[in-house]
């Protein structure tokens, strides 16, 4: 599903150039859960952001579903994240000034999806995620775990067959952490969505079927997850 | 730790906001400067140039006849301690060969003088001499006229050819007032001043003069000078002596009016000025209150977080000042020549900036000062741990604006309504601010249907978006708002007094032509009733008389009309019965006034007026008050018979003329100048007299709003102020929408929207507090005594309405573009 082949990325900085990724050559499979470990500044951020589209490498390429990134222009490379990526951020990043429901309407209102097959799609997901009854708060009115939970529904809005999260228990205790680890791998097992998260807990790696190591921007090592 | 240092880092990190505060601070130190600078200069210098243009004589000596002798000139200059100098005007024509030229491009008045190198004249030479006995023409006319001093000019006189030498070119000067250029000698003849032996040879008239002009040389001998006039112009018999008053008020009558409003418009951009630095500010805390409560974490006092802001301002305020002062002085010198222009000032002057920095200054830095108390008195209470916690510095925006405030706001505009002066401004636009957060909140939810259903996605987002951040968003509404409304009230006010000039002047005007000649000969009138196109003639007789109000010896023209014809010329309108009627009841020592003299004179009908006439001075009773706007509405009214007894002057110059329908007036123009030639020296109808009242109105407005211009100019850079500041704060929402795939174009309407919005609520409002500020002056203005209905222009409305907009989408241009061009990794990584 995934391909990153010997890609690079360096970011110029006032200091000089600084390389977040190099080289680095990575095979996602389709239905794959993978957890992206290292320290701060490793390069695992970046590495998820050339997974999303979010960024261009400045060597190599990135190939999702036989697609080279690099090859597609901004629109179509916003048009691949609308279509086939769903976001999830540690901070949830949830417009303050709609309620839930329209968050988790927002991908498919930029896709001007007809109002009934909207309205549909947030019931279900909301359903899904255990949120139903809170569509009409404003993300102010929930908690840190109802919040992430949110954010999947929104990056689910769109049937993605990638989830993209960037440590999403960052900012969730133990418990409602696990919460949404559960709910990521009942979509990565039930719905067969490939889910690649970054994150620095080890315990939540541990959901992960593949476990990816990164060290000043380079894969050092690769293993089976406890769930593989 | 060098703060000054810091804040200027500071103000780095956020260049084009910084650039843009520092833009408005400019802008209001230059309007301020440019205002005050100006206006004080005008005020300075008018009185001084008409001084100096209109007074250098202080007695005149006119005949009863046309013409009088020469030889009384040498009894007036046998008056001790005075220097006098003999005058004799005709119109003839220039002989020229140019080609295309109209016989009506080559009028010239000519003018005799007895002597030209005297202060009477004071002409300043620039190029040969007086006294070489030749014609004497200004720069101007030796430009276009692409003469020298030697060249010899012809003049095609009634009597044949005449040609005399140039001897000498000067500045220009009243007395040789005169076109630019040929085409503007379409409207106006050439002045060429000759010596008066040779003008009286070319004319026929020996021995004759018009005019003597008489200068005391020490102004404490002018009592005794006026009191040997008087004795000798009496024992002549037909001549006059008057002294000569440079009535300031009368020709400047409408320029408090005018420098108030132009203060307004200045202060409008100071106040505006004001606005955006208070905004940036509360913005620009409310951004850093993390590193402020960092600071607090590691000791920093809440008097040492405010001197950080404090740093910022007072550079922001130092830099804006100094190149608003630059800017300013420029502007000032522009404004000036605008206004000098615009009043036929014909002087450079020179600039006093003295009482103008004296405003500017502080303008640019107490008053940043002032808007930043409340920001900086943040900046020390920021909460440790409320700013760590909280990482969401935008609201819900479901709050809705106290009501405390709008309920104040009402009251003040309320009281406005009763204020039947131009100070309502003051509560009306104080009122205006406190309610327009209910006028933002209602015209927003009134667009909020268009926006949600008509323009897809991005309409929806900056629908919602707009309710965000409401104070800042509505603060920086209000300033386009109140452009807006100001620029509006200008605009209506100025047609609306054009529209009420130009019915009153056709009203009393006197018919479709006022023909002046040098002197009207007794077969004149019955020559322009034969002329195809004439429907009526008539003429009648002006004395300019002079009189004191307060004090001051001030000019009133006296009119002479004729009872039987004043109905079909009418020269004024009445209230009750008709103008005939009025003058045919009128005893000898009876006179009507119109509006704006009776006004300046401050007395009753009933009462007695005093007139300095040539018989001496004259008390006559006023029995009725008039509306005119001949001689620009300013004057009085008599029985022609009845003038003639009190002035005893007995030669005409003005001819009225009624026209049929089957000629133009430009037809009826040429008719009548191929009749009479050169010895027309002016012909002008309603139509001209409204354009020129037009174009005066309309260039002193169009200063104003060019100032009030500026302000909306402001107003669009706290516009896209507030979406950039709006940006930053939203950077990582903008991120996540473009990560769930949002795009770029959507992203940028959806900008664009919102400032569209913000202009549209800000435009709708404008228009709406403009309409209710043109119905409260139209309740009280009067200017030149005219009042003006309420009434409202759609084109003007739609015109401004237009403006507001475009200034909106265009503020909105550069926002859009910096939110889409943000990379989308470090908006997400945005902290």
């Amino acid at each position: 599903m995934i391909q990153l082949s010997k890609v690079s990325k360096v970011f110029a900085l006032e200091a000089g150039a600084f390389t977040a990724l190099k080289d680095t050559d990575l095979h996602i499979g389709r239905g794959e859960f993978i957890a992206i470990m290292g320290p701060s500044g490793s390069g695992k951020s970046t590495m998820l952001q050339l997974l999303g589209g979010l960024d261009l490498p400045s060597a190599g390429q990135v190939s999702v579903d036989g697609v080279a990134l690099n090859k597609l222009n901004e629109k179509e490379r916003t048009l691949f994240r609308r279509t086939k990526v769903g976001f999830v951020f540690q901070n949830y990043q949830l417009l303050p000034m709609m309620t839930v429901a329209e968050n988790v309407a927002l991908p498919l209102a930029a896709n001007r999806a007809p109002k009934e097959e909207i309205k549909d799609t947030v019931n279900r997901l909301l359903r899904e995620v255990g949120l139903e009854d809170k569509a009409s708060r404003f993300p102010s009115q929930l908690s840190g775990g109802q919040q992430q939970r949110v954010a999947i529904a929104r990056a689910l809005a769109m049937k993605p067959r990638l989830i993209l999260a960037d440590e999403p228990t960052g900012n969730l205790d133990r418990k409602t952490g696990e919460g949404v680890l559960q709910l990521l791998t009942r979509l990565n097992r039930e719905e067969q969505i490939t889910i690649v998260m970054v994150t620095h807990d080890e315990d939540a790696a541990k959901a992960a079927s593949r476990i990816i190591q990164i060290r000043d921007g380079e894969v050092v090592q690769s293993t089976e997850g406890v769930l593989a | 730790m060098n703060l000054w240092l810091i804040a200027w880092r500071n103000l780095k990190r956020r260049k084009l906001r910084t650039f843009l505060t520092i833009f408005s601070i400019v802008i209001g130190v230059a309007s301020a400067l440019a205002v005050m600078t100006s206006v004080d200069s005008a005020k300075r210098a008018f009185p001084l140039y008409l001084k100096a243009a209109f007074g250098k004589a202080d007695f005149t000596i006119n005949g009863t006849d046309a013409y009088f002798e020469q030889e009384l000139l040498q009894d007036v200059q046998g008056v001790g301690g005075s220097t006098a100098i003999a005058l004799l005007k005709e119109n003839t024509k220039l002989h020229s060969e140019k080609k295309g030229l109209s016989a009506i491009q080559k009028r010239v008045d000519l003018t005799g003088f007895s002597r030209l190198d005297t202060d009477l004249t004071n002409f300043k030479v620039k190029e040969g001499k007086l006294t070489d006995g030749g014609a004497v023409i200004t720069d101007r006319t030796a430009k276009a006229w692409n003469a020298k001093v030697g060249d010899t000019i012809t003049f095609d006189t009634d009597e044949g050819s005449r040609t005399i030498r140039i001897s000498a070119i000067v500045g220009y000067t009243v007395e040789l007032m005169g076109p630019s250029s040929w085409t503007m000698a379409k409207y106006h003849p050439w002045s060429v001043a000759i010596p008066l032996p040779i003008m009286q040879e070319w004319f026929g008239l020996s021995g004759k003069i018009q005019n003597i002009q008489v200068k005391a040389e020490q102004s404490g001998d002018m009592a005794a000078i006026g009191r040997q006039l008087d004795e000798l112009t009496r024992s002549h018999g037909d001549i006059y002596a008057q002294p000569v008053v440079v009535d300031y008020k009368t020709q400047f009558k409408e320029l408090n009016t005018y420098f108030l409003l132009l203060y307004l418009a200045g202060f409008l951009g100071v106040a505006l000025g004001a606005f955006i630095i208070f905004n940036t500010l509360i913005v620009s805390v409310q951004e850093r209150k993390q590193e402020f409560a960092a600071l607090k974490t590691i000791g920093y006092t809440p008097r040492q977080l405010r001197a950080f802001v404090l740093y910022e301002v007072c550079l922001l305020a130092v830099i804006g000042t100094l190149i608003g002062l630059v800017l300013g002085w420029g502007l000032a010198q522009l404004l000036q020549m605008v206004i000098f222009m615009v009043f036929g000032i014909h002087d450079q002057g020179t600039l006093d900036l003295a009482k103008g920095l004296l405003v500017a200054i502080p303008a640019g830095t107490i008053v940043p000062l002032i808007a930043a108390l409340y920001p900086v008195r943040q900046a020390g209470k920021v909460s440790v741990v409320a700013s760590l916690k909280s990482h969401d510095a935008a609201s819900n925006g479901s709050k809705s604006p106290r009501k405390w405030p709008a309920l104040a706001g009402g009251v003040l505009m309320l009281s406005a309504f009763f204020i039947k002066s131009l100070l309502l401004f003051v509560p009306f636009l104080l009122g205006a601010v406190l309610v327009f957060p209910f006028l933002f909140d209602l015209i927003n939810r009134l667009i909020r249907p268009l926006y949600r259903s008509g323009l897809g996605f991005s309409g929806a987002m900056a629908s919602r978006n707009l309710s965000r951040s409401r104070g800042r968003t509505t603060m920086t509404s209000v300033v386009l708002c109140l452009g807006i409304a100001m620029i509006l009230l200008m605009s209506s006010l100025n047609s609306a007094l054009i529209q009420s000039f130009e019915k009153v002047i056709h009203a009393t005007y006197g018919g479709n032509l006022d023909v002046h000649l040098h002197h009207i000969e007794d077969t004149d009138l019955q020559q322009l009733r034969e002329i195809k196109g004439v429907a009526g003639a008539e003429t009648y007789p002006l004395h300019t008389a002079i009189w004191t109000l307060n004090g001051e010896k001030r000019q009133l023209s006296v009119y002479g009309a004729g009872e039987a014809w004043i109905d079909s010329f009418p020269l004024f309108t009445v209230q009750e019965g008709s103008p005939g009627d009025l003058l045919g009841k009128l005893r000898d020592d009876e006179v009507v006034l119109d509006q704006i003299a009776f006004g300046a004179w401050g007395g009753r009908v009933g009462d007695r007026v005093v007139l300095d006439t040539p018989e001496g001075v004259r008390e006559f009773q006023v029995v009725a008050v008039v509306e005119t706007m001949k001689n620009n509405g300013y004057g009085a009214f008599m029985r022609k018979s009845q003038f003639q007894k009190v002035f005893g002057i007995k030669y005409e110059k003005n001819a009225l003329i009624l026209k049929d329908e089957s000629v133009t007036p430009l037809q009826l123009r040429e008719r009548i100048f191929e009749r009479f030639g050169s010895r027309i020296e002016e012909m002008f109808g309603p139509e001209d007299w409204v354009s020129v009242i037009g174009a005066s109105y309309t260039g002193s407005f169009s200063i104003i709003n060019f100032l009030v211009g500026l302000s909306i100019l402001i107003s669009g850079i706290g516009i896209a102020n507030t979406l950039l500041m709006n940006i930053m704060e939203r950077i990582r929402e903008l991120g996540m929408m473009r990560a769930v795939g949002v795009t770029r174009r959507q992203v940028v309407r959806m900008i664009q929207l919102e400032g569209i919005g913000m202009g549209l609520t800000a435009t709708i409002s404008g228009c709406v507090l403009g309409t209710m500020l043109i119905y409260m002056t139209s309740s009280f203005m009067e200017i030149r005594s005219l009042t003006f209905a309420f009434g409202i222009s759609w084109v003007i409305l739609l015109v401004i309405f237009l403006f507001g907009l475009l200034v909106s989408l265009i503020s909105s241009l550069g926002p859009a573009a910096r939110a889409a061009k943000t990379p989308l990794s470090e908006a997400l990584r945005y902290e």
